[in-house]
């Protein structure tokens, strides 16, 4: 790339004829096109508690370090490095910190509001120009402080890069245990809900016959699967906080790959009803009624829909190899999206609708790939052979993915631009089709 | 005659400043004056973490005053398109940067600098 080398001799400002010539500004004038891609030194000093009661269960400080340290773009001190630990602004010594090469300080207290009630009250500091970026209280109980820690740690985020931070939010993913399963020596479908980090897994729903397929409704309080339960596909929405579900799809065929309108009422799905072939349809949940969308005797699967709900993005086989296709989401012409290479499959629309998280067939491995909407080029993010199921954080700066470790299928992350990769190592058993929630409401 | 007297001034202050010009152009020559913009460019580039906001689009111009010695006194963001969080990584740019390189020839040395912060990728 031509680097512009700006090395402009000073502009004499005095204008010949004007006699009263101020002092001249000479300015040399130097042109940044380069930065750095490094993790930026902060430190997360231990919160301070103040109470009378039992102190909380948690580490706040640890928990919004190892998040600010996932996400790539900061690099936490190590405690026992820290020479000073202030909770309060007043004792925070700015020289001291810019002498051990902090950027950034992360200081707080835990305060005691009630029983089992607390205030996590945080502050974030410039330490290279000495000022306080962010004052803030994070109400948290004993049952939800994990939670609490994390949103502190989205808050944070979102003030040192300007975008939502997506600690808090959460995965849904499918688990296949053997032999180990509630059915002693049986296999063990289950359908997981952890952090994002991985962390606090719960287990939705657990069945001897497959689970596929997770899909998060748009206020992220209900999942739409496919169960084999009754040994063939049919597709339940359940409710995550009650437990309660109900059966929305149990047509002859398959009924297959669930998603969930952004307006929270369609489903799109994938129906083979009684001629055998697959076609995408959409799902109206309270009236149970399907609209077909395409009518190829191609194999037609894997919708997903565009942010605004317009479009329908599936993988369809019409011309041999899988590739990917659109449709309006009320019906209309079918378009082909993708020319590029010999497979792509599973669209998965990035939140800003300009992009497609697609498998992509990169020279025999199936790895994940970034396709842009706008120039049709396609960027191959990970490195893996077995790489599925990308699923977009709902900032669209991280991806989770599932790859394969040995035998066994297990969740990574990968950010938009290709350059962190991270394995979500809380998570246990062969995993695989995750699905990132929306950002959570409050 | 106070007009003429002024009128002298402002002629010497201009010869002064035509010569000033002149040993600039001197040293932009032999490359010295260009070594120097080299050397505060690259330590400033080493120093700028980019945030997800610096892409190819971003203009922020940066007014920043060295004492001799190259500490940075003052660094005073002017035109810039980016967001807070990019405004901030170029002034800790900059603070981290300092002191600024010194040139090898003290008379090279200027007090005020103009950066211009443009990402190509």
């Amino acid at each position: 790339m031509m680097r512009q080398l700006a090395v402009l001799p000073v502009m004499l400002l005095a204008v010949l004829g004007t006699l009263t010539a101020g002092p001249v500004r000479a300015e040399l004038q130097i042109q940044i096109t380069e930065g750095v891609d490094k993790a930026i030194p902060v430190a997360v000093v231990p919160f301070g508690w103040q109470g009378s009661g039992t102190p909380p269960p948690l580490d706040a400080a640890a928990i919004i370090a190892a998040d600010l340290a996932r996400s790539g773009r900061y690099a936490p001190m190590d405690r026992q490095d820290m020479l000073q630990r202030p909770t309060s602004s007043a004792e925070v010594d700015f020289g001291s910190w810019r002498i051990q090469n902090t950027d950034v300080l992360v200081i707080g207290r835990v305060v005691e509001t009630g029983a089992g009630q607390y205030d996590l009250q945080f502050q974030v500091f410039d330490v290279l120009r000495g000022q306080q970026l962010l004052g803030y209280r994070q109400p948290a109980t004993t049952a939800d402080f994990r939670r609490s820690s994390h949103r502190a740690a989205d808050i944070i985020y979102e003030k040192l890069t300007g975008i939502r931070g997506i600690f808090s939010t959460r995965i849904a993913y499918i688990t296949v245990v053997r032999g180990s399963g509630r059915i002693a020596g049986k296999t063990s479908f289950r359908l997981v809900v952890a952090d994002a980090d991985g962390e606090n897994p719960k287990v939705m729903v657990e069945s001897p016959e497959p689970l596929m397929s997770p899909t998060w409704s748009p206020d992220g309080r209900k999942l739409a699967y496919v169960s084999f339960e009754a040994h063939r596909s049919e597709i339940y929405v359940q409710d995550l906080r009650s437990g309660t579900r109900q059966r929305v799809s149990a047509r002859p065929g398959v009924n297959g790959a669930p998603a969930w309108s952004p307006d929270g009422r369609r489903l799109a799905l994938a129906l083979s009803r009684q001629d055998g072939n697959l076609d995408v349809y959409t799902l109206d949940i309270s009236a149970q009624m399907p609209t077909r969308l395409t009518t190829s005797p191609a194999i037609d699967t894997e919708p997903a829909w565009s942010p605004d709900g317009q479009l329908i993005y599936f993988t369809s086989d019409a011309t041999g190899g899988p590739q990917i296709y659109r449709v309006p989401s009320d019906g209309g012409k079918i378009q082909r999206v993708t020319f590029e290479g010999s497979y792509n499959a599973r669209p998965r629309v990035s939140p800003d609708g300009k992009q497609l998280a697609v498998v992509h067939n990169d020279r025999g491995n199936y790895r994940i790939a970034l396709f842009d909407l706008a120039r049709s080029t396609i960027q191959v993010l990970t490195d893996g052979r077995l790489d599925e199921s990308p699923s977009f954080a709902p900032n669209g700066e991280v991806l989770i993915y599932a790859t394969r470790e040995g035998s066994r299928g297990v969740l990574a992350t990968v950010s938009a631009d290709g350059r962190i990769k991270q394995r979500i190592s809380a998570v246990e058993g062969d995993v695989r089709e995750p699905a990132w929630s929306p950002f959570s409401p409050n | 005659m106070k007009q003429k007297a002024a009128e002298a001034a402002a002629q010497r202050d201009l010869a002064r400043q035509i010569a000033e010009e002149d040993r600039l152009l001197a040293a932009h020559d032999s490359g010295a004056l260009e070594a120097y913009v080299t050397l505060i460019r690259q330590r400033v580039e080493r120093n700028w973490v980019k945030p997800p906001g610096a892409q190819p689009g971003l203009e922020c111009e940066v007014q920043v005053t060295q004492i001799p010695g190259g500490t940075v006194a003052a660094v005073r963001i002017g035109r810039c398109n980016g967001d807070e969080a990019v405004r901030r990584s170029i002034e800790a740019a900059v603070l981290r940067a300092s002191p600024l390189p010194l040139p090898d020839d003290p008379t090279l040395f200027e007090r005020n600098l103009l950066f211009t912060f443009k990402p190509e990728q």
